[in-house]
């Protein structure tokens, strides 16, 4: 389930208004959401949740069901 | 004796193959099938390449199963290294190292360090850069956790032997081959008629269209400071024509060679000319390599540097270095670095540009007739100045090819063609007229009958009647 507060940061990084984002969407799927962007989203949602992720964890990010999992994990390992 | 996908030998050997392997029940010995007729074909092209390839896999194999069982994240990342490594080592032990010994001692000369550089390539190795790239985005994803490891290591060797893709791609990914091949050989009467589609239409663009060109073509590549402004155009014309029909020739026949088996392979053109922008015309050229250097290139470098510097510059700097290694992967020269850095280069203007301008702008400007047309012409001019550096043998060639062009040379040899221009007109025509997200072959079962078996017969016409007796080989198969 994606969180609304995530659904938010990624299509505002996008400029999409009303986009359906689920678990298993993947980048491809979304407009505007290509190789250069995806950097930009993943910098928005670093700045958004105040957290930082290690490269490996971005590159083994398979659909936005995964972004939101890390971005769960890391707000839990925050003190 | 090396099968081309062109030759009455490959049509008999597919023939067999098809023949043999349907015939099979048991999907493991349909896996053993293909991989006998992959050894046997890839032996056309020399023992060499076969004990390569097959040393390769049983690398590539056991370090996937180390990285799948490995939870130590230092260990897995020395095994990824590893792994890569080996399939880096071979590229640059017969591809590169002649090159590099060569660049070394030009560096080097200034310093009065003489280094003789070795005269010929230790072996040509067909399909080196497309199997090497097979098997290190195998490693990759799984690493990255895209994939589990296989554990099979025929099946793993029997995605990098596979022959339809073996010589000069589609780089099809283990994520895609794998699944399929577990499945086991399953065709449909479909599949097969789409894969003779793709087959036919593969052989008209390679023999009927590139072919053609080939002998004009080549002539004006080879000497450029011979011909006039005008033929230089033309040739410069032709050859993006050629090279376009050339491999997406060859990809069609490769598809079309694994439908008939069942095996879906990912597109490899897409309409790639009638791109409006740069960044278009890499997602619809050669797209299983654009894709590879996307995922495996140039987004760890994005990744790996993001929030430090200014974003445009950032971005800039790791599409030209994704361009450059791209250029380079084509040939050890000289020639291809400047083409893939041309391209760069046009990427990184490009992707400046989509930020400054806000994306209602540009793409409000493309839904007008003319607005369409300009940038479709500008992509495309910025393609064909690449392809004089990518199709002639030197840069002092490339150069005077563009000087000769842009100052509009009079003096010179003015060789006429009847083949170019018609062929050129023909191939931009369906560029801008046919809607570039359709696949018309995939839509193939679709049609009526009497219009398939038009087009089925109007395609084996032309393979009859417009073939040139001198064969060319294609192009991509030295890459």
């Amino acid at each position: 389930m994606i969180s609304d507060e995530l659904k938010a940061v990624i299509l505002s990084t996008l400029k999409l208004d009303g986009w359906d984002l689920t678990d298993t969407t993947l980048a491809a799927e979304v407009p505007g959401w290509d190789s250069l962007s995806h950097i930009n989203v993943v910098l928005a949602v670093e700045k958004h949740f105040g957290v930082r992720f290690r490269s490996a964890e971005v590159l083994k990010l398979k659909n936005v069901g995964d972004l939101q999992r890390l971005v769960d994990s890391k707000l839990a390992q925050k003190p | 004796m090396s099968l081309s996908f062109t030759s009455l030998e490959f049509v008999l050997f597919l023939g067999l193959c098809l023949g043999v392997v349907r015939r099979t029940r048991s999907m493991s010995a349909q896996k053993w099938l293909l991989i006998i007729f992959s050894y046997i074909f890839c032996l056309g092209f020399g023992v060499v390449g076969i004990v390569v390839v097959t040393l390769l896999a049983l690398v590539d194999f056991n370090v996937g199963g180390w990285l799948g069982t490995s939870t130590s994240s230092g260990t897995r990342r020395q095994w990824l290294w590893a792994g890569l490594a080996a399939n880096l080592g071979l590229l640059i032990l017969f591809k590169y190292s002649r090159f590099l010994a060569e660049t070394l001692a030009v560096a080097l000369r200034p310093m009065g360090v003489r280094v003789s550089a070795p005269g010929n390539p230790l072996v040509t190795i067909v399909g080196l850069s497309y199997f090497t790239f097979a098997g290190m985005s195998y490693l990759l994803d799984v690493y990255y956790e895209k994939i589990e490891p296989t554990e099979s290591l025929s099946e793993y060797v029997c995605y990098l032997v596979y022959f339809p893709k073996f010589v000069a791609g589609p780089i099809v990914r283990a994520a895609e081959f794998l699944p399929e091949l577990k499945r086991g050989v399953q065709v449909t009467a479909q599949d097969f008629e789409t894969g003779c589609a793709y087959l036919l239409v593969g052989a008209v663009k390679k023999l009927v269209v590139a072919d053609q060109l080939a002998s004009h073509v080549s002539m004006i590549l080879a000497a450029p400071q011979h011909y006039n402004a005008m033929t230089l155009v033309q040739g410069m014309l032709g050859y993006t024509v050629q090279i376009y029909a050339d491999f997406s020739g060859y990809s069609d026949m490769a598809i079309g060679c694994a439908r008939l088996m069942g095996f879906r392979f990912p597109q490899n053109f897409l309409m790639p000319y009638s791109a409006v922008n740069i960044a278009e015309f890499w997602r619809r050229w050669h797209v299983t390599l654009s894709s590879w250097f996307r995922d495996y290139v140039f987004l760890p470098l994005e990744v790996g540097s993001r929030g430090t510097g200014n974003a445009s510059i950032r971005a800039s700097r790791n599409i030209v270095i994704t361009m450059l290694l791209c250029g380079l992967w084509h040939g050890a020269s000289w020639n291809f670095v400047l083409w893939g850095g041309l391209h760069g280069l046009a990427l990184a203007v490009y992707q400046v540009y989509a930020r400054v301008v806000p994306r209602q702008v540009h793409r409000g400007a493309r839904s007008s007739l003319p607005g369409t047309l300009v940038a479709r012409v500008l992509t495309l001019s910025v393609v064909m100045v690449g392809w004089i550096f990518f199709g002639t043998q030197t840069l002092t060639l490339a150069f005077q090819y563009l000087w000769r062009m842009l100052t509009w040379t009079r003096d010179g040899v003015a060789l006429g063609s009847p083949y170019i221009l018609p062929l050129t007109a023909l191939v931009l025509l369906v560029h801008l007229l046919v809607d570039k997200d359709r696949n018309l072959i995939e839509e193939w079962a679709t049609y009526s009958a009497p219009v398939r078996v038009f087009t089925f017969a109007a395609l084996m016409m032309a393979l009859t009647c417009l073939v040139p007796s001198d064969g060319v080989p294609f192009a991509y198969v030295r890459f």
